[in-house]
């Protein structure tokens, strides 16, 4: 339930006399109205604001580039022999290295991005058994999405070198911001607050870093802490490697005593708060804890000493910020803070000037300590730790093999790879999506269902839309339609053509010995008449060897050798025509007989580049600058361009002819695509069709279209009048190399690096369905097969979840006299609530044209509306409290004062959940009428409140950036949901309880795991408030609202989960042919 | 008015960098209340009240609620739990002020009314008077208090960017240049003579040329940096710029 906007213009006047003294604007013809600022059009102040800042950030980034920020200065071996491409990387210059590896900056090609790449030291990971470890735990580090932990892209492995990748974090590392000096202490303490927050983030989400360090936390532009390898360092570093190791060397003074003793194999938490301890010693004394002479002497004086009080070092430091500093340091990790999070609060609490809650060692406590520094009670003490830490060790090793444990690392593997899945998927990397969605397959006997709404919504996103998938042996690198529309050819580095029913999608045949050799052009095209079919394969150079074949039998029906391409046929199909050395030469293609004739007015054909669906015309280049177009019927030379931009110079630059030859377009490695008019040599337009390079190009043979293919796995259609995008096709695992339209422009072949040719729509289905004129979605209708939303301030209507067709709307304010303030729908949309401005409730069904039921609810205006699912009761919210109405005798049942909107009922009909006072939730008992319970925690103004389908759980959210998750009977609360950056108006739980969505004003949908509390993944970018998500009943949809600006409204939103029993049937019968 | 202290320390810093702005110090003083961050969140309201009080106008309530609602709203904001929410949230200052004003409406306004009827402190001085005369003033039809808002602000934001730039132009005697040259900022077709207004300002074309191109490019610079004011991070500005077109749009 939601309030309603506003549903009339207030009283007064609301345009002026100065409206009536209108001009427009000269650029855009907008009529100006007095709030026009400085009398300019405010539309085009800020368009032409943006193109300013563009023109300026593309001067900077022109200078960032030559300035690339490094950590430790460059390398001193800068000049020994770099690889400077590694997979998709461009490592452009060595930003640190120490234990682990080398970190390089480096620059993602197919984003085009800026990274810190990290390559593990070879011998790092010398079994399968540490490689796999690592991937595994990097993979988990990647999910960690925290403002101070610096976000991790990609884990992989290039020629045998592991390496991660993570954002470049400009500015140095808090080691060097330390310089062994104290930090001011009111910088200092903020600092690691906001360092344990992170790592309590981590530590939430299962992942221990075991190596912090100073050297490990960057500072960013604004000096904020970014955390950096997460679970990582200590993994890379084998065990055996320690001592020689000058980086581990320095962390020793950071290590926690049970990690000094290598004894405690299986660390906990507090090794990690042990470490924040000594970087809190370091920020206030400038110096580390403990410092001995070699390595072995500071792992003694770790798991020895007692390190010297802070105070002592640093007059700054009080008594209260000293026991915080100890408590961290204590030998014994369960002495220490029981969580980072709990130290993170001592020192806010010390900021605040408030009681720390570390507890100051007592008089006893420091005899047992001052006695340990004494050699011999240090042996018996020693013995007495060595059997405390062994038992634990036991005790630890014993939990860990629990089936408890093993449960909770299935599900914090699965979260981090759904969150991975939804990453490639946003950078069109389908391949890496589908490997990780497909990792989830139907569970074991004895394993948990992990599968929820999220994997079955990314089973369907990583589905791919083609038609078909035909398979080659080898990567495919060219695709041709015959020009009869029946067959598809496809020219494979498996040396095989290959031959499909375009219908059918059945192999014709293949024809085979034919060498393909890699990185040459090759051509395959059809006689005009579908005659015959015709490949050019480079054998030597630019030498071709042209391979001729009758299409009615597959017999070769010629080949020849040293020819060049261009390779065509004339329109009138009877001539054959290739370029020789020094000319050109032509063939009856009837007697095979070369015709000279012809062939003269083709002399002075440049390299090819292209051919015009209908085969009238090529474009060829005589030399890198210029570009011409030859118009076949004519044997003439017909318009031309020049191109000026190197990028078009390379190898794999597409180019195409559209219909008529009068626009041409090329694809560079800039992902940019740029069309010219060939009659007036002018360049139309260009713009980025792909972050990567586009390999395929074609025009559809309408010419309106332009199908671009590239290295991000995505092929891409374009209006070619308004350059704007009207389809994406995904589906290819890897780079697409070709594309072409079939001839009655219906469909798309491409073929690439996955070793597949993929036949496709030529007009796909949009990419995100969405409801035009829909804003709130409020109910699902017909089990899901109808969506009820509001549609105006008074109306709302009900639309076909299909076919995205309206099907009627019922307008709220027939027989209403006053303003309605709020709605309320049931669950099945078949009842329908609504508040109004004097206290009215108003109830009608979905058929009623006006209110069959209306009563006063209260004496001033209703803020929140809200139906039991069982349709019993209603609660209506006024200024004074919420008041609980039965809805057949609408007698009242109860009045809660102090209790406000948001409102829940449970399920089972038990209990009501409100806001109440402070931003707390309250939770009542509807049978006795008393306040069960009261759940404080959240900061900020209570935005929404949903019960779990089984009713044992409630979960609120809040302005103030999280949700909560409570247990209904007691109200303790089991997990606080961060990471929506602003406000969560509204929650919902899936069907099976498994997940819950959350929508927030930053413009995002997330979807949690309700098993574990982590974060599963963040739909694609809204672009708008989401005020609304709702499941339908079966669980196959997710729909989500706000309030778009924009003059068409098409906010509602709707992803699609097929059910898992539709997934199995659906894989049964996809399998690829050949 | 608000006041343009800040303006100076803004056009020293270099292009490209995020300089510390109003939301952002807010949202980097966590629990501890600074000074600075007060100091910055009241220079964040006295700016944009106005989009916030036609906000509360369109949701029905007379001149007068609003005005007091206005000023209690800020009132709260400006002393109390706000700082112990913003602590660590990377959101915008637009959102966060229209969902809290939401949940003021829906909570506090009618208890903290029945409360104060003898008047309260107003720690805000607004001009809620030229508020209610620009309210009536300005087309409110047809549009949700939602999209008033948000309409309200995208002007109120580009109000304040010109009269920086204005004033900027005045402090070096170049108040009539601005005047003749502003339509230049709406882009290329003004329509504008620069030999014309050369003459009248006894410029040569060229010279006029180039105060067309300084003036544009300031012009970028401050509204990067109004922009800035309102979100938290500095690659947020280009969203929230294109946000407010899309506002600006309909």
């Amino acid at each position: 339930m939601q309030a309603l906007p506003a549903t009339t213009a207030v009283g007064e006047s609301s345009r002026s006399s100065l409206m009536n003294t209108t001009t427009s604007c000269p650029e855009c013809g907008t009529r100006l109205g007095a709030d026009a600022p400085s009398g300019l059009c405010p539309h085009c102040l800020v368009r032409e604001g943006l193109s300013i800042l563009a023109a300026t950030e593309a001067e900077e980034t022109g200078s960032a580039v030559k300035t690339v920020p490094t950590r430790s200065g460059p390398s001193k071996t800068a000049s020994a022999p770099a690889p400077t491409r590694f997979g998709d990387y461009e490592l452009l210059g060595e930003i640190a290295h120490g234990g682990m590896g080398v970190v390089w900056h480096a620059r993602q090609i197919s984003l085009h991005r800026s990274v810190a790449l990290k390559m593990i030291r070879s011998g790092g990971l010398a079994t399968g058994v540490e490689v796999q470890r690592f991937h595994t735990e990097a993979e988990a580090a990647a999910r960690l999405d925290h403002p101070n932990i610096v976000p991790i892209y990609d884990v992989g492995e290039h020629e045998g070198q592991h390496y991660f990748t993570m954002k470049l974090v400009e500015g140095g590392s808090l080691a060097e911001a330390i310089g062994g000096r104290p930090m001011p202490v009111r910088r200092a303490v903020p600092l690691l607050a906001k360092i344990a927050r992170a790592v309590h983030f981590a530590h939430q989400r299962g992942i221990l870093h075991r190596d912090l360090k100073p050297t490990n936390i960057l500072l960013d532009a604004h000096g904020e802490p970014q955390l950096t390898d997460f679970g990582l360092a200590k993994l890379a570093e084998r065990e055996s490697s320690l001592t020689q190791s000058v980086a581990v060397m320095g962390s020793a003074s950071y290590m926690a005593p049970e990690q000094a003793r290598g004894q405690a194999r299986e660390l906990t938490t507090a090794a990690d708060i042990y470490s924040l301890g000594t970087i809190l010693f370091e920020l206030l004394t400038g110096q580390a804890p403990f410092r001995g002479a070699s390595f072995v002497e500071t792992l003694r004086l770790v798991v020895e000493q007692d390190p010297v009080w802070p105070t002592a070092l640093s007059a700054d430091v009080d008594r209260d910020l000293k026991t915080i500093c100890l408590k961290c340091l204590e030998k014994q990790p369960q002495h220490r803070y029981p969580s980072a999070e709990a130290l993170a609060l001592d020192l806010e609490r010390w900021l605040a000037g408030e009681t720390v809650l570390a507890r100051p060692a007592t008089a006893w406590e420091r005899t047992v300590k001052w006695a340990k520094r004494k050699p011999a009670v240090a042996i018996l003490l020693g013995l007495l730790v060595g059997i405390t830490v062994a038992g634990l060790s036991v005790v630890v090793w014993e939990w860990r093999r629990t089936e408890a444990n093993a449960r909770a690392l299935r599900r914090s593997l699965y979260a981090a790879d759904i969150n991975l899945a939804q990453r490639a998927l946003n950078e069109n990397h389908l391949g890496r999506a589908v490997e990780l969605v497909q990792k989830y397959g139907r569970p074991r006997p004895g394993e948990e269902e992990l599968r929820g709404f999220e994997w079955r919504y990314l089973w369907q996103a990583t589905r791919g839309t083609e038609e078909r998938t035909l398979a080659h042996d080898g990567f495919v690198e060219t695709v041709a339609f015959s020009p009869d529309g029946q067959t598809l050819a496809s020219l494979g580095r498996d040396s095989c053509v290959r031959l499909w029913d375009v219908t059918t999608g059945r192999a014709l045949t293949n024809l085979t010995g034919i060498d393909v050799p890699a990185d040459h052009e090759t051509a395959l095209f059809f006689s005009p008449d579908s005659r015959l079919l015709v490949a050019a394969i480079p054998v030597n150079g630019s030498v071709n060897a042209l391979w001729i074949w009758e299409t009615a039998t597959w017999r070769l029906g010629g080949r020849f050798s040293a020819v060049k391409q261009p390779v065509f046929f004339l329109p009138d199909a009877d001539t054959l025509v290739a370029r020789v050395t020094g000319g050109a030469v032509t063939w009856d293609t009837t007697t095979w007989q070369p015709n000279l004739g012809v062939a003269e007015s083709f002399a002075t054909l440049g390299r090819f580049r292209a051919r015009s669906p209908d085969g009238r015309f090529l474009l060829t280049t005589p030399d890198d600058a210029r570009v011409q177009v030859w118009d076949l019927t004519s044997h003439s030379q017909r318009g031309g361009f020049a191109i000026n931009d190197a990028v078009y110079k390379g190898r794999r630059t597409p180019f195409a002819l559209a219909p008529d030859a009068r626009i041409a377009a090329a694809g560079n490695w800039h992902g940019e695509v740029h069309l010219w008019d060939t009659g007036t040599g002018r360049e139309i337009a260009v713009w980025v069709a792909h972050p990567s390079p586009v390999f395929g190009l074609a025009f559809s043979p309408d010419g309106r279209t332009l199908a671009t293919g590239g290295f991000d796995q995505a092929i891409h259609l374009w209006d070619v009048a308004t350059r704007a995008k009207v389809g994406t096709l995904r589906g290819h695992l890897s780079e697409v190399w070709c594309v072409a339209f079939s001839p009655d422009g219906r469909r798309i072949a491409s073929g690439g690096k996955d070793m597949t040719v993929k036949l496709w729509s030529a007009r796909p289905q949009t990419e995100e369905a969405s409801l035009a004129g829909a804003r709130l979605p409020i109910a699902f209708l017909a089990h899901g097969a109808q969506l009820m939303a509001v549609k105006t301030s008074h109306e709302i209507a009900v639309w076909d979840t299909a076919t995205h067709q309206e099907l009627w709307s019922l307008n709220l304010t027939n027989g209403v006299a006053h303003e309605l303030t709020s709605l309320a729908v049931s669950a099945n949309g078949e009842l329908l609530a609504a508040g109004t401005s004097q206290g009215e409730v108003l109830l009608r069904s979905q058929n009623d044209a006006v209110p069959r039921l209306r009563f006063t609810a209260h004496s001033r205006r209703v803020i929140g509306l809200e139906m039991s699912p069982d349709l019993r009761r209603l609660a209506a919210a006024g200024p004074e409290g919420v008041k609980v109405w039965s809805l057949s005798s609408r007698e009242m049942l109860a009045d809660f004062e102090g209790a406000a909107p948001p409102l829940a009922f449970s399920p089972d009909g038990t209990k009501l959940a409100t806001a109440g006072s402070n931003y707390t939730v309250l939770l009542w008992d509807l049978s006795s009428a008393q306040r069960l319970a009261t759940l404080a925690g959240h900061k900020w103004g209570l935005q929404s409140l949903a019960f779990s389908p089984d009713s044992r759980r409630l979960v609120s959210s809040s302005i103030d950036g999280t949700a909560r998750v409570w247990r209904a009977d007691t109200g303790e609360v089991l997990a606080v949901l961060t990471g929506h950056k602003e406000g969560i108006p509204c929650v919902a739980f899936s069907p099976d309880g498994k997940t819950l969505a959350t929508g927030s004003t930053d413009d995002t949908v997330k979807l949690w795991s309700m098993e574990n509390f982590q974060e599963l993944l963040t739909l694609p970018d809204f672009g708008d408030d989401v005020s609304m998500v709702l499941f339908s009943p079966d669980g196959r949809t997710l729909v989500a609202g706000g309030t778009a600006p924009g003059p068409e409204i098409k906010s509602v939103r709707i992803w699609k989960a097929p059910t898992l029993a539709e997934i199995q049937a659906e894989e049964r019968t996809r399998k690829p042919r050949r | 008015m608000p006041d343009h202290n800040s303006s100076n320390e803004m056009a020293a810093s270099a292009p490209g960098v995020f300089v510390t702005t109003h939301w952002s110090v807010v949202l980097s003083a966590g629990e501890s209340q600074s000074p600075q961050a007060h100091e910055a969140i009241t220079q964040l309201c006295q700016t944009y009240w106005y989009p916030l009080y036609a906000f509360v106008r369109r949701q029905g309530y007379g001149p007068h609620d609003a005005q007091d609602l206005t000023q209690e709203f800020f009132a709260r904001l400006l002393q109390s739990h706000f700082f112990a929410c913003a602590d660590r949230r990377r959101g915008r200052f637009r959102s966060f002020l229209l969902a809290s004003m939401k949940h003021f409406l829906m909570h506090e306004w009618e208890k903290a009314r029945a409360l104060k009827r003898g008047g309260g402190q107003h720690l805000l001085p607004l001009d809620a008077a030229a508020g209610e005369t620009r309210y009536t003033q300005e087309p409110t039809d047809n549009v949700t208090p939602d999209k008033l808002f948000e309409r309200r602000w995208a002007l109120t934001l580009l109000e304040r960017v010109l009269d920086r730039l204005r004033e900027d132009c005045a402090s070096t005697g170049k108040a009539a240049l601005f005047d003749a040259l502003k339509p230049t900022l709406t882009g290329e077709r003004s329509g504008l003579a620069y030999a014309e207004v050369g003459a009248r300002l006894g410029l040569s074309e060229g010279a006029v040329k180039v105060a067309v191109h300084r003036l544009r490019h300031r012009y970028g610079q401050l509204l990067r940096e109004e922009i800035a004011h309102t979100v938290a991070s500095p690659a947020e500005v280009d969203e929230e710029l294109r946000y407010l077109l899309a506002v600006l749009s309909q």
